[in-house]
């Protein structure tokens, strides 16, 4: 018997011989396990990215919301200019900042994947570990490197190549784009060494016995097998970017200000939340596009194997 | 031998040292490539931690001197000390919450097959991928519908929505590769469910989960994006420390980010050494078992339960 329930367990049907009522209790007990799922999924995730939706189709009134149905929010958002730049500038920062980690992880993955032996386990954890130095400190330190009379310019200063302290490296948009990419590398990396990883050694000498190059092995066999993990770490990157508002608020200034420090402002100061939830929403369909462009590229033509 | 030949015989050579050239070129790059890298990831905290210990208010080079000041200073402000007790009580339980749920997310995934199961696993890792931002907002217009004040509930939930779905993944993880016999075992041989479950499920996976709890620990002690929203009038310690340097400036804060950071990298890599001295005996256990079962010691009951099932 319990043979049978353990089997029953594993595949989760009943067998022919059963009776319908047995097949409906089946049945029954099987919904009844999955609707603890079902519930957290409905409450944390569907209802409110639903309401999000609702509330940016709802309107403002002097810091309470009018359920009054229109897409009010939308048109001001988009008639707006400094909405237009904004976005644009969003969606730039990201995309850079997204490439420029791309650029260097997967090298770097690369590198420690081959070349690193069996030391490579130790030179991975080595690249995440600052993740765990706290996100807020790996943003606030380069406002202590960049700043005015930061550690860059005394270094510069005392080497001759500057004379003064010069505010040019902090609160414009190149600083948002370098504490971007910099919180995203260890992202990036993950991603990429989890796909260059998996390539079996054998391949590579396969390829070199055939008489390619070191180049020409990267191109026809580890590229097409690690583009999907490089794709990924890039699309996470890009997410991550594009909806933060910590870096552009402590290194940003005026000229790195990005969709989300007016999301914080709407939520804030302006109390303006049917608008904040409408550049939210925004921001969720940027990211859902990106995603499914993404995807067109993460199709493996052939399975590692 | 022909001119011909030996003009072959020279440009095969010189190629050879271009080829070991632009070998050694590239070898050099690429070192330099990941050496910068790594000076890259670590210069902003060992930065901080050198500012920490630096008695001058304004953040500059030269140093004046070195002093403890910021950190007894950090230690001595009652309001600093509210907001690591804050944080610790709502990360513990956010993880309390999140083990009990991820399990049994996990044990639901791993055992049935139901309609929609992609869907509802998709769904479910979703507070995970989404920006922090939006993940705090639209939970905060639920709360805001519902009546709910930002506290400490609202908080837990908000850290709850993404350190579940990472125990259920990392759970799921572990059961895919256990092995199913040994459940079916504890069952044949009379035990119920829940001791099956407590006696043989849970201590297979029981590192996997405990390494899931404490990474899940240490991304709620250091969740600002989404607790900015849901946090109300005491703030958890990230939020205390965003209120502190969004605007103005103590010096205090690199004092505050050094331990932080000291603190959750010794957890986070004490973990790691457990989980991977635990694995590395428990394999090697299986390996000792193995060879004994080749040995021909193997016990004839493990035999007739595979053949029984």
């Amino acid at each position: 018997m319990g043979n049978i329930g353990a089997d029953m367990m594993e595949a989760g049907i009943p067998t022919a011989a059963d009776s319908l009522w047995t097949r409906l209790r089946h049945v029954g007990r099987r919904t009844a396990a999955v609707l603890p799922m079902l519930a957290w999924v409905i409450l944390l995730v569907l209802i409110p990215n639903l309401f999000l939706l609702f509330y940016s189709l709802w309107q403002n009134n002097i810091g309470t919301v009018a359920h009054v149905w229109n897409v009010e929010n939308y048109r001001t958002l988009y008639g707006s200019q400094v909405f237009q730049i904004l976005i644009r500038r969003t969606f730039l920062i990201a995309v850079v900042s997204a490439g420029i980690a791309t650029l260097v992880a997967y090298p770097v993955a690369y590198i420690v994947v081959r070349k690193f032996g069996r030391f490579k386990t130790t030179a991975a954890i080595l690249i995440l570990v600052p993740l765990w130095f706290g996100y807020l400190m790996r943003v606030f330190a380069w406002r202590i490197i960049l700043g005015q009379q930061g550690v860059l310019n005394s270094f510069l200063n005392s080497i001759g190549l500057t004379h003064g302290p010069s505010g040019a490296f902090l609160y414009n948009t190149p600083s948002v784009i370098m504490t971007l990419t910099y919180v995203i590398i260890p992202y990036v990396f993950l991603s990429t060494y989890a796909a260059l990883d998996r390539v079996p050694r054998y391949l590579y000498e396969a390829s070199s016995d055939s008489g390619a190059s070191a180049w020409a092995t990267f191109r026809h066999v580890v590229w097409p097998l690690t583009r999907p993990g490089v794709v990924v770490g890039f699309a996470i990157g890009f997410a991550l970017a594009f909806g933060d508002y910590i870096t552009p608020a402590l290194v940003g200034g005026l000229s790195g200000t990005m969709l989300g420090s007016i999301v914080l402002q709407a939520f804030g100061t302006a109390d303006d939340w049917p608008l904040g939830a409408a550049i939210g929403m925004t921001i969720i369909a940027t990211g859902l596009l990106f995603l499914a462009l993404m995807a067109l590229f993460t199709r493996l033509e052939a399975p590692i194997e | 031998m022909s001119s011909e030949a030996i003009m072959l015989h020279r440009r095969r050579g010189t190629r050879s040292i271009l080829a070991r050239f632009s070998r050694i070129s590239v070898a050099i790059l690429g070192g330099v490539l990941v050496c910068s890298v790594y000076l890259f990831l670590y210069a902003p905290p060992i930065v901080t931690a050198i500012f920490s210990f630096n008695s001058n208010d304004i953040q500059t080079l030269p140093f004046a001197h070195w002093t403890f000041r910021w950190y007894t200073a950090l230690l001595n402000d009652p309001q600093m000390q509210s907001a690591i007790y804050y944080s610790l009580e709502a990360g513990l339980t956010a993880v309390a919450v999140g083990a009990v749920f991820g399990v049994a997310f996990a044990l639901l995934i791993h055992r049935l097959r139901f309609a929609g199961r992609n869907v509802v696993q998709a769904l479910l890792a979703a507070p995970l991928v989404t920006p922090g931002m939006v993940l705090g907002i639209s939970l905060l217009v639920v709360f805001r519908s519902l009546g709910i004040l930002p506290g400490f509930l609202t908080v837990v939930v908000g850290h709850a929505s993404f350190i579940t779905p990472l125990i259920t993944f990392i759970v799921l993880q572990r059961l895919r590769t256990t092995d199913p016999t040994l459940e079916h075992a504890s069952m044949d041989c009379g035990a119920g469910r829940i001791r099956t479950f407590w006696h043989v499920t849970l201590p297979g996976i029981r590192l996997a989960l405990l390494f899931a709890c404490l990474l899940g620990f240490t991304l709620s002690m250091d969740e600002i994006a989404v607790t900015y929203f849901l946090a109300g009038v005491q703030g958890t310690l990230p939020v205390y420390v965003w209120g502190l340097i969004r605007f103005g400036f103590s010096p205090e804060v690199n004092a505050a980010f050094s331990l932080i950071g000291g603190g959750l990298l010794l957890l986070i890599l004490g973990t790691t050494a457990v989980v991977l001295v635990a694995t590395r005996e428990s394999r090697q256990s299986m390996h000792v078992q193995q060879q004994r079962e080749q040995e021909g010691a193997a016990p004839a009951s493990l035999e007739g339960g595979a053949a029984a099932s």
